[in-house]
């Protein structure tokens, strides 16, 4: 979803910024599930895939997975050097259906092109876990 | 009541910093309170500062260096009755020019706010490619800036270090540059005492005074 945010940068050869962001419920996941393992892939997997797309600049890909009562955060700034995580991701139990937030932030691919290419991450690492997802 | 304005470009390093200096000055007796201003509907940065237990105000739906740089007004004096904070924290979004901030601040002054002072925070791992396809906001967020903060130095080249001191030096000639990795706090002490003192309403040595 495209946050309509309108504050114009200073015009730059990197071109536009539209900003994405989604929130999903993730289902339980099978035993053994890696949290940070998911989630530095899936940020790396996007970021990959907004680059294959005409990606000018990755500027900030950030996820936030929350039970309400624990949360761990990744981001990921280039695919070079991949994805980086804090917080407690053992504090938060997987049993149940928890939040993931999804920040996307890279010039030159239209928000929607962007909800496009972070669906297809979600299905292509959840899918095979058995592990269901829904945007809310 | 201080105020520390952060800005940097998107992924710069801003939040993790601002834990670190949040976390040492709670540690030295300060009331610090943090506001996160970030691009996008969906805030990240508010959860990892709760996370870190801080007293955090999120501004959404904009950007306070242009549309709502009021809300960032209302949210200080706010701050400034209620929590009565020693130290604000800002934390700008990573398309903010600290001048655009700094201009709202000038034209809607917070009586509160004894003094502020701003970090421009700056990527050395891709200093040079950014600062080559986003110029004009890239040195407007260095123009602006009484302390520059190179982070990520544990994850860049050293060669990508000396280019990102180069280059920012060059651009702000005087003002001064800490190369640091903010996710380790004996790299930070120095940074720290230039910006958030040590003792309870201790101004920093350099910045603006109201």
């Amino acid at each position: 979803m495209s946050d309509g945010h309108q504050h114009t940068p200073p015009p730059s050869a990197a071109g536009f910024l539209e900003p994405f962001g989604m929130r999903v419920t993730l289902g339980p996941a099978p035993g053994g599930f890696g949290t940070e393992d998911f989630l530095t892939g899936l940020l790396q997997d996007l970021a990959a895939a907004c680059e294959a797309a005409g990606a000018t600049v990755i500027g900030h890909l950030k996820c936030f997975l929350s039970s309400g009562e624990a949360g761990v955060h990744c981001n990921l700034t280039s695919t070079r050097l991949g994805a980086r995580c804090g917080g407690a991701s053992g504090a938060v139990p997987l049993d149940r259906p928890v939040e993931l937030d999804l920040a996307v932030l890279v010039y030159g691919l239209p928000a929607a092109t962007i909800a496009t290419l972070a669906a297809g991450v979600l299905d292509s690492r959840l899918f095979p876990l058995g592990i269901a997802w829904r945007q809310v | 009541m201080r105020l520390l304005l952060v800005t940097g470009f998107l992924g710069s390093g801003k939040t993790t910093l601002i834990l670190s200096l949040a976390r040492t000055a709670t540690e030295a007796g300060q009331r610090v309170a943090v506001v996160v201003n970030e691009v996008g509907e969906v805030g990240i940065d508010g959860s990892v500062f709760r996370l870190g237990d801080l007293e955090v105000t999120e501004i959404t739906a904009g950007c306070i260096c242009c549309q709502i740089g009021v809300d960032l007004v209302l949210t200080l004096r706010a701050l400034a009755e209620g929590f009565r904070p020693h130290l604000v924290i800002v934390e700008a979004s990573g398309i903010a020019t600290p001048a655009g901030v700094l201009e709202t601040l000038d034209r809607y002054p917070v009586e509160a706010v004894t003094a502020t002072l701003t970090l421009t925070v700056v990527d050395a791992t891709r200093f040079e490619a950014l600062h080559e396809v986003l110029t004009p906001l890239i040195e407007a967020q260095i123009a602006g800036a009484d302390v520059i903060a190179v982070t990520k130095h544990d994850q860049a080249a050293p060669a990508e270090v000396e280019t990102a001191v180069r280059l920012v030096g060059a651009l702000a000639p005087g003002v001064p540059v800490h190369v640091v990795d903010a996710t380790a706090a004996g790299s930070l002490s120095e940074l720290t005492s230039a910006l958030i003192g040590d003792a309870p309403g201790k101004a920093p040595a350099t910045g603006r005074t109201q």
